[in-house]
């Protein structure tokens, strides 16, 4: 498991950006050959644990924490654009973040991805 | 009870993550006798039915033999500075007005006017009188009545029978307890083994530096046990077990019949035992490293040093005592390494969590909110060292209040403490729910023999205060 890099102070909250009403910067925080097809990493951008998954051409960006019980995704299993968490079962759709089942309510937090140059840049709000 | 008769297991280790009592047998320092210290209590093992949480009738024998029967923490003495200063303290329906009367005096009034009974106090304030905002009754810091407007329409009314009806107040380490039975004992032999094992903490040295009231949609006993055990570690905060100890964690009970006292000692800076034997205690040093960096912004984050004769442990602790020291003006060289990593959390009936050590300096206090068994308030502070070097002792952080709705992330100056809450909070309106649907015959608890008897031990203490 990597630890909180600690590239922010105590001072930012978890769940807010400084102004969280301006639109996020895309922000380098992987190589695309560290995150082979069908792999996930876990990375920490901030206070926050950011997880990537690959499937097939593309790199889906979330909080690397699944609203239900607050546990980490890291080695849940991704399908056809969802993830299910293997805590509970909750399942989230990998695009709008909503909950796909009755597990929870609430819904994951997805983050916008740009692979340029064969980096993997996240939006992290 | 079948299976009650069978051994206790104390804990469980792994080669790389031993039991809380070796890792402090292998300290650096010398522990105090307090940290050395082990609890003989057993519990009898009676089940708890699941009704004593949400049951009216049993919230309302607990108001009546409970609450107004037992030294009850209050507050702390650094949230009323000066002379006039007062603090409500609400549990249930009842209400108290702690009142600074003195340089180092307190006292603790019904919080209800003697009119018509509007309640006096309700957050922090100060003044030389007590005034009561409907007709504006009036009375003096020792409770005396001072006066009362018309006072030609109240001739049935003596000065002498209209002083604020009062609880008794006890004082230990800056913590302030009261208690409305006026019969009671003194506080100091409800404190039991407290005192003695917080002599080398000095709580009465610190100042609060942050300070949460949270609301809960679940009954106060179901938050407070929900903390008195780090059985859930691996659950619960599964992304903690790779720098703490959750199963090797140390529990004690010491119970002389009137002070009521439990602790748990979880180690940090080892892998969980449960991630076995083979696990990295590197990466849990580096962890444990970076989760104390966070509270210390732009101080550089050392890391484990495999060629040093320190263990990891020790390795954090020095780090500790030294930046510590450097910032409080404080010397912290014969602290043992336990006392400056661990979390080592102290219990006394029925709503007090004092932490010992600086590894989690918290203080937690559990209450029921109103009439509703199904609702509680669970206070949270950190108490830090008063810096030395003749520095002022600063103030004390208002408190925030956390709706029911609201998680702890909502509260920037918990850093990241407040996922480990978030956590703990998400769990507690489903047990509220999933106890009161259990099947009859199985509604009663199943409590593990070591590492939740703390939580038999609570019980056997309740019942027995209930006259159950
Ligand atoms: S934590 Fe993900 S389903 Fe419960
Ligand atoms: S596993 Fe503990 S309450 Fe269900
Ligand atoms: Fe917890």
């Amino acid at each position: 498991m990597q630890s909180p890099a600690g590239k922010s102070g105590p001072d930012s909250a978890p769940d807010s950006g400084p102004d969280s009403s301006s639109k996020p910067a895309f922000v380098g925080i992987a190589k695309l050959a560290d995150l082979p097809e069908g792999q996930q990493l876990s990375v920490y951008v901030g206070l926050k644990k950011v997880l990537l998954c690959r499937a097939g051409d593309r790199v889906f960006a979330m909080r690397d924490m699944c609203p239900h019980a607050l546990q980490p995704l890291l080695g849940s299993k991704v399908e056809n654009g969802v993830i299910k968490c293997q805590k509970h079962g909750a399942t989230f759709d990998l695009v709008s973040g909503r909950p796909t089942n009755g597990v929870t309510n609430a819904a994951l937090e997805i983050y916008a991805v740009n692979l340029r140059d064969e980096s993997i840049a996240v939006a992290v709000r | 009870m079948a299976g009650d008769e069978l051994a206790v297991v104390r804990g469980f280790s792994s080669k790389a993550s031993p039991l809380a009592s070796e890792l402090i047998k292998g300290d650096t320092r010398t522990a105090p006798p307090g940290l050395l210290a082990t609890g003989s209590y057993v519990s009898p093992g009676k089940k708890v039915p699941l009704s004593r949480y949400y049951d009216r009738a049993f919230a309302k024998l607990e108001q009546e033999k409970l609450w107004k029967k037992v030294w009850q923490f209050a507050c702390r003495e650094e949230d009323i500075p000066a002379v006039g200063d007062r603090i409500p303290y609400t549990v249930g329906e009842t209400s108290f007005m702690i009142v600074r009367t003195g340089a180092s005096e307190f006292r603790a009034f019904y919080n209800a006017c003697l009119h018509r009974g509007t309640r006096l106090c309700d957050g922090l304030s100060s003044g030389e009188s007590v005034r009561c905002p409907f007709h504006a009754w009036e009375w003096n810091l020792d409770g005396s009545l001072k006066n009362i407007p018309s006072r030609w329409d109240f001739p049935q009314v003596k000065t002498s029978e209209y002083s604020l009806p009062e609880a008794k107040v006890g004082t230990w380490g800056g913590f302030i307890f009261i208690n409305p039975d006026l019969n009671a004992a003194p506080l100091s032999a409800s404190l039991g083994i407290l005192a003695e094992h917080f002599k080398t903490f000095e709580p009465e040295q610190r100042f609060t530096a942050f300070h949460i009231s949270k609301k809960v949609r679940a009954n106060w006993k179901v938050v407070l046990e929900a903390f008195l055990e780090s059985y859930h570690v691996v659950e619960t905060h599964s992304d903690a077990l790779s720098f703490t100890g959750d199963a090797s964690t140390q529990y004690d009970i010491w119970d002389d019949g009137k002070g009521h006292i439990s602790r748990l000692i979880t180690p940090s800076a080892v892998p969980s035992p449960h991630l076995g034997d083979e696990a990295s205690i590197a990466n849990a040093v580096n962890a444990t490293f970076q989760a104390f960096a966070l509270a210390m912004p732009g101080v550089p984050v050392p890391t484990f040093d495999a060629s040093s004769q320190l263990s990891g442990r020790a390795q954090v602790a020095e780090w500790r005592r030294q930046m510590m020291g450097v910032g409080l003006a404080r010397d912290f060289s014969s602290v043992p390494d336990a006392s400056m990593i661990d979390s080592i959390q102290y219990f006394m009936f029925p709503n007090f969590c004092p932490w010992y050590g600086e590894g989690l300096p918290l203080v937690y206090q559990f209450l029921p909110y109103g009439d509703d068994p199904n609702e509680s308030v669970m206070n949270v502070r950190l108490t830090a060292p008063v810096p030395g070097g003749g520095a002022p002792r600063p103030p004390s952080a208002p408190i925030r209040h956390i709706g029911f709705d609201e998680a702890f992330n909502t509260a920037p100056e918990i850093g990241l403490l407040s996922i480990i809450f978030d956590q703990d909070m998400s769990n507690l309106p489903r047990i509220q729910a999933g106890l009161k649907a259990a099947e009859e015959g199985r509604a009663v608890t199943t409590l593990g023999r070591y590492q939740e008897q703390r939580i038999r031990h609570f019980h056997d203490v309740l019942s027995a205060t209930l006259g159950l």
